[in-house]
């Protein structure tokens, strides 16, 4: 398939990119570009000027910065899986990854563009929200920070506003939490249906500390706080794990799809959940984290 | 002036050793640009829609789908296709293919190639779950894949033996 015909700019800095963004609200990041060139080649969006970042070379760092990690949104999917600090400090995210499309997706595919497309299904916005991670938004008027979980609107939506570039991703550091993914797919390389990400604190079979991002299992990745709620600072027997599959369906509103059903979605969705936390918390206390 | 970009792009792409330029269309993929501005046709038009692999090149050294990648993206990069593979496994997986019939109609065959030699380059020792984890985003409608996976895994053994 042809992209739709448009205009492509390549700036080389930051500033040059947000000058451009000034001058064509229309226009779209190119990122990876292994989401929007199918857009374009779709014509799901038909913008008169593509922005390649590929040249911001600032947006490719991973730093500490004190008790967070902050990821440059250029840095692509395979050297977040490569990279030992980042599987030291947010162990979600090499979990994750596994999950996303292929090799070939994954040495394209950056942090950034993930989060910013927005897809419901997204695997990585889950593994931020679990995290608790924000994004910086860069802007010619100055910068803010979104927690991700405040970041869409719905489908493919978000608060970022014309003229505003998604520059990094900040996680807090959880050096030795234990951390899991229950995911449901009709395939290892289709969408996931229902994803829950765990990242927890566990002591002697009690989860003392517990975060949840949910995906495919709305019409965005979502929380999931009352769930989270039900399981913290109780020990994961089969009780705790009734009252969390509870406060699950509670908390979830899946859509209808081609790639699954909301009926589908509901019914596998406590599914992981019990795997990714009966994962997390392993035999007892005593084994290390999974992963 | 802010550059507000341009309906043209004059990529400079170095595929398999050879710098390729040419004034081209800003939306012109580099599947496209590979086989009608450098003639290499060994890169297969598959799905074109950044599924079935059969467009794995490597750029820079990464396997990555060329049908979801503006020419104008590899400008200043580096590409290796299928016919300019040349990593020392190369020749043990292509005898493998065939020994173990990982070919029947040949379409996924220089995706296959290209991705495995990445694999092979970096874990010259894949068990089965490895390789069929490298190879995940290759699509073959035909041999079932137990072929392949026999292939690449007897040019790894092949090459254990050679390093003895």
């Amino acid at each position: 398939m042809i992209p739709v015909d448009f205009a492509y700019a390549r700036p080389g800095s930051l500033a040059d990119t947000l000058a451009v963004l000034d001058g064509n609200p229309g226009a779209r990041l190119l990122a990876g570009g292994q989401s929007l060139l199918t857009q374009l080649k779709t014509r799901t969006v038909a913008p008169d000027v593509v922005v390649d970042i590929g040249g911001l070379d600032e947006l490719r760092a991973i730093r500490l910065e004190d008790d967070r990690l902050v990821i440059g949104a250029m840095v692509t999917m395979a050297s977040l899986t490569r990279d030992a600090a980042v599987a030291r400090a947010v162990p979600i995210l090499p979990l994750v990854l596994r999950h996303v499309a292929d090799v070939q997706v994954r040495n394209r595919g950056t942090l950034g563009g993930s989060l910013a497309y927005a897809d419901p299904s997204g695997d990585l916005a889950g593994a931020a929200i679990a995290s608790g991670a924000s994004v910086r938004l860069a802007s010619s008027a100055g910068e803010r920070e979104v927690p991700v979980a405040e970041l869409y609107t719905g489908p493919f939506r978000t608060v970022l506003r014309a003229g505003e570039v998604l520059t990094a991703v900040s996680l807090p550091r959880r050096d030795g939490a234990r951390a899991s993914y229950g995911a449901v797919a009709r395939r290892p390389a289709d969408p996931t249906l229902a994803g829950v990400a765990v990242v927890a604190d566990v002591d002697g079979g009690t989860v003392t500390e517990l975060a949840i991002g949910l995906v495919g299992l709305g019409d965005r990745p979502l929380p999931a706080p009352r769930t989270a709620a039900a399981v913290r600072g109780r020990p994961l027997g089969d009780e705790t794990i009734a009252a969390a599959r509870a406060e699950l369906d509670a908390e979830i509103a899946p859509l209808d799809s081609t790639a699954g059903s909301a009926d589908y979605r509901r019914a596998v969705a406590p599914v992981a959940l019990e795997r990714a936390l009966r994962e997390a918390v392993g035999d007892d206390a005593g084994v290390e984290g999974n992963g | 002036m802010t550059d507000l970009g341009t309906r043209t792009a004059t990529p400079t792409v170095r595929v398999n050793g050879e710098d390729v330029t040419g004034e081209v269309p800003a939306r012109m993929l580099l599947v496209h640009y590979l086989r009608e501005n450098a003639g290499r046709t060994g890169v297969h038009v598959g799905c074109d829609s950044g599924n079935c692999g059969a467009c794995t090149v490597l750029l820079d050294g990464a396997p990555v789908k060329s049908c979801m990648v503006l020419a104008a993206q590899a400008s200043g990069r580096e590409v290796t296709t299928v016919d300019g593979l040349d990593a020392p496994c190369v020749p043990a997986l292509r005898r493998a293919f065939v020994e173990h019939a990982a070919i029947q109609c040949g379409y996924c065959t220089p995706g296959m190639l290209t991705n495995a030699t990445a694999l092979l380059r970096d874990d010259p020792h894949p068990d089965e779950d490895a390789i069929r984890a490298a190879l995940k985003g290759n699509l073959c409608m035909c041999t079932g894949y137990q072929q392949i996976v026999d292939a690449v895994a007897a040019a790894a053994a092949e090459g254990e033996e050679a390093s003895r």
